[in-house]
């Protein structure tokens, strides 16, 4: 457990489409609303859709955009910086629209630019990079690369092909776990109400030597809240969904489980998958 | 196997099969080194990138064409103006050199844009061009830039031009001869056959190989009209990008420089069954085997053999001065690919001069067995050579002399050896008879300067005189020489101008009577 003095640095990947970018924000918002925490947002996805359930759907200059229109020198923190509910930093990377040009060099350059600029201040608790979908490159593997995050957290689903990208994420992390020190905290179950979803999740978890850190259940109040461009906590903190992401922040910060996860191989995964009968 | 191991090499023990001694009696099959593999770690290469193979070597000196990189700047900078191809275009394609200047923003969004307005402010800087080659570098071949889409755009925009894309990117080979092979299959794709040339003779060529190095291909080119060949094209020095997609109409592909274009010879033959004949430019006896050869398969024989005689009485006296002050000099033979087996015998044929080591940067094993079987006993043959290899050899072997590239050639000068420039000469033409003359001069003003005397002297520490030490080049080169020699009136030093190139421009050439008449419709 880290102490209070020490910012947390949390990089959250999954499978695309999975829910990330939902799952980070009111965990956010319910780190900083119920457990009183300093929180950033580093948005590192091309689309930019990390940080608009905190900023209340305002449009957020990203970093990238900064950099095409004002040269790097030009890029400060007031040009893309914007705080949003509870004190809540937020920075967009950006990057290019599909099909072209390098988005992984994007996440680099925008990390880079960051540190350049200084914005991850010491008072922080948290920093979470919000990641897309899988470790496609070296640019995507940026935040668990050379420390910049040290624990990270996947979320996933009963369903097979977010298993498979867990799985595949791990791959990646292995790599660098060695030489920059970062650690698997835990799977998310962001609940898709599929049959033995818990079960299949905590087998997986245990094969590859985690845990699954919380079960979020699936419930509408967090589309709803969506709709109205908040989180749930900010939308009715008195819901129980908000609970449920004020237990997931108490879980995270109580954290001890830090591994280095092992794989499973592609027989292994398939046999598992069989085994739920997911695949009928 | 006669393996060649060198002390600073030691470490890397790879190494020693990519060095061999020719021994006595010794045939290819004991002593081949090993050749272009990749680069083994801890050995710094004197190679390129397979970018720089593609655009400096081949595609740029083709001399009425944009030549412009796509990637950061200083991809075009450190291929430009390193290697003198001149050229009839008023040197167009040496003087300028153009970049799309990518930068980090370029990289993360897609540099298609930036690309397609430099295209059409490059045309609109220079009017009368309306050629181009754009090359693709490391950064922009890895964000995968649609190059082909955005030319075929412009192209379409402004139908008066042309476009040849070149995809090799720096890392597509062990070196730059993969850039080579990469552009010539490009060309042959994708041009070749886009423009029906005029005929104007029974005997059609394209001069393969050839980079107009000082004006090589203007003295070959001479050659070749006295003969009454048309020069359909040439790939590419001094070569025009129209006349290069016409080539799929020539009788005979004369092939100069095999390591850099037997591709598309080989294509050309393949596709259109155009015949492949390689030649050297270089050399007396060489060059006079090589202007029959091309003579006896067009049945003009009688043509090449009238050249070879004025040639060689106008120019034999004073190869001859050089060779009595050359023989039995050491030389290295250092250069990239090609010249490796284009000088080996010949210097030693026409100048008596022993060369006790040869290398490629950049050679396939079918250089290396030509190289090898060109030269004599006892030479060392090294594959891919480090420079502190390099520095043993000179030290070991003692050369009087290193033909190289600047590069290496720079770190000779260091331990007082002499270099010439193998790649972009020191006062060339040196193809044809007189353009050997001049290199025999370049070689005797090489070795025989004064000025390395006063370099082995170290002014700070050592005693030396102040009242004499003036030497000329012959003070030292006739010391031990008969008198005979000394004062034949046969034998004369190089008589040829500053300039031996621009003479031929006034030249009038014979007209031959067509065998064939409708040749020309074919």
């Amino acid at each position: 457990m880290t102490t209070a003095t020490e910012t947390r640095k949390v990089a959250i990947y999954g499978k695309g489409g999975i829910g990330k970018s939902t799952t980070t924000q009111n965990t956010a918002a319910a780190l900083a609303f119920f457990h009183d925490k300093k929180v950033f947002i580093h948005g590192c996805d091309p689309k930019a859709d990390s940080t608009r359930l905190i900023l209340g759907g305002k449009p957020q200059e990203t970093v990238m955009d900064a950099l095409r229109d004002h040269g790097s020198e030009n890029v400060t923190l007031d040009k893309v910086m914007k705080t949003g509910f509870h004190d809540i930093r937020c920075v967009e990377s950006g990057g290019p629209e599909p099909g072209v040009g390098c988005a992984g060099r994007g996440v680099i350059t925008a990390i880079d630019l960051m540190e350049n600029n200084d914005a991850y201040t010491e008072d922080l608790d948290f920093i979470f990079f919000d990641v897309l979908g899988d470790v496609v490159c070296g640019g995507f593997a940026m935040p668990i690369r050379e420390g910049k995050a040290q624990e990270v957290y996947i979320v996933a689903s009963g369903e097979m092909m977010a298993i498979y990208a867990a799985n595949n994420i791990c791959k990646g992390l292995v790599k660098y776990a060695k030489q920059s020190g970062v650690r698997l905290g835990g799977i998310i179950c962001n609940s898709r109400n599929v049959d033995g979803e818990k079960e299949f999740l905590e087998e997986f978890t245990n094969a590859i030597g985690t845990q699954m850190i919380h079960f979020v259940p699936r419930d509408n109040i967090v589309q709803k809240a969506e709709f109205n461009k908040k989180t749930v906590t900010e939308f009715d903190p008195e819901q129980n969904q908000a609970l449920e992401y004020k237990e997931l922040g108490r879980k995270i910060l109580e954290n001890k489980m830090f591994v280095i996860p092992k794989p499973m191989t592609m027989d292994e995964l398939e046999a598992m998958v069989v085994k739920y009968g997911i695949l009928d | 196997m006669p393996l060649h191991e060198f002390d600073c090499s030691k470490v890397i023990p790879e190494r020693k099969q990519h060095a061999v001694v020719k021994g006595r009696e010794e045939d290819l099959t004991s002593c081949l080194p090993k050749g272009y593999l990749n680069t083994i770690p801890g050995s710094i290469s004197e190679r390129g990138c397979a970018y720089c193979g593609a655009k400096h070597v081949i595609g740029t000196p083709m001399k009425d064409v944009i030549h412009i990189s796509h990637g950061p700047v200083g991809c075009t900078y450190d291929t430009w103006q390193t290697k003198r191809y001149l050229s009839d275009n008023n040197n167009f394609q040496l003087k300028y050199t153009f970049a799309s200047d990518v930068k980090e923003k370029h990289i993360v969004f897609g540099a298609d844009k930036l690309l397609k307005s430099n295209i059409i402010d490059a045309f609109k800087a220079f009017p009368d061009i309306k050629r181009m080659t754009v090359y693709q570098t490391c950064a922009t071949a890895l964000i995968g830039d649609d190059i082909e889409a955005i030319c075929d755009d412009v192209m379409e925009e402004m139908p008066d031009v042309d476009i040849f894309v070149c995809n090799s990117p720096g890392f597509a080979g062990p070196s730059q001869s993969a850039g080579h092979h990469k552009i010539n299959i490009a060309w042959v794709n994708n041009k070749v056959g886009t423009v029906e040339p005029e005929i104007t003779s029974d005997y059609v060529i394209n001069y393969v190989g050839e980079y107009n190095i000082q004006g090589d291909q203007e003295i070959m080119q001479d050659y070749f009209k006295r003969m009454g060949i048309q020069i359909l094209s040439t790939f590419t020095g001094n070569g025009s990008y129209d006349d290069l997609r016409g080539m799929h109409r020539a009788h005979l592909n004369v092939l100069e420089c095999a390591r850099s274009a037997e591709y598309i010879c080989d294509e050309l033959r393949a596709r259109y069954g155009i015949p492949r004949m390689d030649i050297d430019g270089f050399g007396f006896k060489a060059l006079a085997g090589s202007l029959k050869k091309i003579g006896l398969f067009f049945g003009i024989e009688d043509r090449a053999q009238a050249i070879i005689d004025e040639e060689v009485a106008r120019w034999q006296p004073e190869l001859d001065w050089y060779k009595e002050r050359l023989k039995g000099k050491k030389l290295c033979l250092w250069p990239g690919g090609s010249k490796l087996w284009h000088w080996a015998h010949t210097l030693e044929e026409d100048l008596g001069i022993r060369i006790v080591s040869v290398y490629t940067k950049f050679g396939h094993q079918g250089d290396m067995e030509k190289g090898i079987s060109r030269c004599s006993e006892g030479a060392l043959a090294i594959d891919d050579p480090n420079e502190l290899e390099t520095l043993e050899v000179m030290e070991k072997l003692k050369p009087d002399l290193i033909l190289t590239g600047k590069r290496p050639g720079e770190v000779a000068k260091k331990v007082r050896v002499p270099y010439l420039n193998a790649h972009a000469y020191h006062n060339g033409p040196y193809k044809g008879f007189e353009g050997w003359v001049r290199f025999a001069r370049d070689i005797y003003n090489a070795i025989y300067s004064p000025l390395h005397q006063l370099a082995f002297t170290d002014i700070s520490k050592d005693d030396f005189a102040t009242d004499k030490g003036f030497m000329t080049r012959r003070m030292i080169s006739d010391v031990d020489l008969d008198d005979e020699v000394k004062n034949n009136t046969e034998l004369r030093e190089y008589t040829g101008g500053f300039d031996s190139v621009s003479k031929l421009h006034d030249r009038e050439y014979p007209e031959f009577e067509s065998q064939s008449a409708p040749a020309a419709a074919e």
